[in-house]
């Protein structure tokens, strides 16, 4: 799927958010949200972004979907570049780019009917004709997404948190988008919840063609509905990889010491691992961040060269990157890639 | 688009049933409101009845009170009340219970206009100046600061003497009052909607303003606003009681209840205190109902109050004793 044009096309992408206070309301410090990421989604597939909290992986989801402006870099969404757009040119551009959040309880209007909810987009994009297509589209969109169409007179209250997420998927469908922005759509659900709805987004791709950006903190999640992998930290891109070689042989620091904190289902081998110790302690503000790589004040790899530079993102095989020095071709001391830690 | 096989409930079968519900459920939730508001909050039910009772009088006043609120028999003069003339006759020999019906009509219509404008007015400030925000919202804030900052009476008597006495300007200037200061309260409902993800799922579907401002802000914040309009009733009849007692409202012979008070009310208070006291006792009654009625919907709109949550939780903690021994 890689020999076509790209979806989205992301380039440089950064978002900073200027911090006001005093007395004046003057310019205090810029926030680095986003700090120059690049990366590409494909037609069809499913890129994962994941990071810890305050990485920057919703803010580059809300950049995307253009409801935060960014600061620099241009986003291209099926060769159009819709950086700049603005006012009816921004609102019309929504329509391809849809979203499912992550709190299904607050994501529904709760004076709505479900059959308003999800028809919403068809009214605002002006999508049917009349009131009795729009009707029966709504009824195929809860079919589709595994509602019973006699749900459509309900109210958001009435349904369990599975179900809402369920509606915010058939409502982010409606409009027929081009890429549907996940923003970390399972967390806020229990577990078995949790599987039925990526199964849902699974079967839906497959079935419609849908090409998905995800954000999630989850990386069994992750790994079980993502092709592509782009791992955050701190408003940057640290590695790209596809999903198997990203589990497989994760070669930045920060990816392994992630990939270390994932528990093991098998209690004894649980309290075996060892998770990676530079994921305790805080991720640096973004207000100030670090000099050089932004992971080498946790890294257990840092050497000068870290403190120094900021590591460019290399493509090392074909579709995998990392932007750490460990790996540079020119650096002096060569840093073979240490053998793969990975747990039991 | 066929269904896809998710492991979901089974989706064929729609039915009648489905459909009857659907055409009852505004009429049970009416009927429901009223069960509640009985069970819980059986003060505001009184409250209710007499706001039903005054709005029955106002609408029906020419039918229970025919001769009018200005049938002058000079016979009749300051007749204490009898079965002829229930509360009695003033220094011009009309009917008092005539004027009372008819003033309740007076106060009725005052009441509604003004407080119809009055929510319109803050509504859309409140909602405007809530939801754009940034410096539109300090700019309008601060207007309303200053609105706020005037004593009420001195910008009532202000507008009043420049547009002179009548029904039509009190209407409007107390309107305008209630208004803009209730406006705060809106804006404040609409700060805290705005933040809600579906308010941002609207924007990023590409919604427009307006049609975010009216389908999911406004909804959203009707219940503050349902009960700024029941409060804001029975203080818009009391300011044109005090207004009309001052002589700045609406002028005489018509019976607002306030010119009674002070008019007829004042000058024969020793002689017919029933002229003091008939009005007197209408204003309170009414604002007490209203007053009354309105906490009551104020409580059972506020949502954690719904579905008696509140009661099932004493219940089970009652019980959770018991249980544990």
């Amino acid at each position: 799927m890689t020999n076509t044009e790209p979806l989205l096309e992301v380039d440089n992408l950064q978002v900073h958010f200027k911090l006001h206070g005093g007395l004046l309301g003057r310019h205090q410090a810029t926030v680095r949200a986003v700090d120059g990421v690049s990366f590409r989604v494909d037609q069809g597939e499913t890129l994962g972004v994941v990071g810890e909290s305050g990485c920057g992986k919703s803010t580059t989801g809300l950049a995307v979907l253009r409801m935060i402006d960014p600061s620099a870099g241009s986003i291209r969404l099926n060769g159009d570049d819709i950086t700049l757009y603005k006012g009816r040119q921004l609102r019309r551009i929504r329509r391809r780019l849809q979203m499912v959040y992550q709190d299904p309880f607050g994501a529904l209007d709760p004076r709505m009917r479900v059959l308003d909810i999800v028809g919403e987009p068809l009214l605002v994009h002006k999508l049917t004709s009349d009131r009795h297509a729009y009707r029966k589209r709504v009824l195929e969109l809860l079919d589709l997404v595994g509602l019973n169409p006699k749900m459509a007179e309900r109210y958001p209250h009435e349904f369990s948190g599975g179900q809402r997420q369920r509606i915010g998927i058939a409502r982010a469908l409606a409009a027929e988008p081009e890429l549907i922005i996940c923003d970390e759509p399972v967390s806020a659900l229990d577990v078995s919840i949790q599987a039925q709805i990526i199964n849902l987004l699974e079967d839906l791709q497959s079935e419609l063609g849908l090409t998905y950006l995800f954000i999630a903190h989850d990386l069994a999640v992750v790994r079980h509905i993502c092709d592509r992998i782009m791992v955050m930290y701190l408003g940057q891109v640290v590695e790209t990889a596809s999903r198997d070689t990203l589990y497989d042989q994760p070669m930045h620091p920060y990816t392994q010491a992630l990939l270390s904190a994932i528990p093991v289902p098998d209690p004894r081998a649980e309290t075996a691992r060892e998770v990676d110790p530079s994921l305790q302690g805080e991720v640096p503000s973004p207000v100030n961040p670090p000099s050089g790589c932004p992971f080498h004040p946790r890294c257990r790899h840092a050497h000068d060269a870290c403190r120094e530079t900021k590591p460019p993102l290399r493509e090392l095989q074909s579709g995998h990157a990392v932007a750490c020095h460990l790996y540079d071709p020119a650096a002096s001391e060569v840093n073979a890639p240490w053998p793969v830690a990975r747990p039991a | 688009m066929s269904n896809v096989s998710v492991g979901s409930a089974s989706v064929s079968s729609a039915n009648a049933a489905e459909q009857e519900t659907v055409s009852g459920r505004r009429r049970n939730r009416f009927m429901e409101f009223v069960g509640r508001l009985v069970r819980e909050r059986p003060l505001g039910a009184f409250g209710a009845a007499i706001c039903v009772v005054l709005i029955f009088t106002g609408v029906f006043a020419d039918v229970i009170a025919p001769e009018g609120y200005n049938a002058i028999s000079p016979l009749d003069r300051l007749k204490a009340p009898s079965w002829e003339h229930w509360f009695g006759t003033d220094q011009l020999g009309r009917d008092l219970f005539a004027r009372t019906v008819h003033g309740a009509q007076l106060s009725i219509i005052v009441a509604f206009a003004a407080t119809t404008l009055s929510i319109i007015i803050s509504a859309v400030i409140g909602i405007a100046s809530g939801y754009i925000g940034g410096r539109f919202d300090m700019t309008v804030q601060r207007f309303v600061d200053g609105w706020m900052c005037f004593p009420d009476l001195i910008i009532l008597i202000v507008a009043v003497s420049v547009l002179g006495p009548g029904t039509g300007q009190v209407i409007l200037v107390l309107g305008l009052l209630f208004g803009i200061a209730g406006s705060r309260i809106v804006r404040g409902a609409v700060l805290s909607v705005k933040e809600n993800t579906y308010v941002h799922a609207a924007q990023s579907m590409g919604a427009s303003t307006l049609r975010i401002l009216l389908r999911h802000i406004l909804p959203n914040v009707m219940a503050p606003i349902i009960v700024l309009y029941t409060t804001r009733l029975a203080a818009v009849i009391l300011a044109e009681s005090g207004l009309s007692f001052l002589g700045l409202g609406i002028p005489p012979p018509a019976p607002s209840w306030g010119g009674m008070l002070s008019l007829d009310g004042r000058t024969y208070m020793f002689q017919a205190p029933w002229l003091a006291i008939v009005p007197g006792l209408a204003l309170t009654v009414a604002v007490f109902g209203i007053n009354m009625f309105g906490d009551a919907l104020r409580d059972l709109l506020d949502p954690r109050m719904r579905g008696g949550g509140g009661r099932f939780i004493a219940r089970v903690r009652k019980r959770a004793p018991a249980s544990q021994r």
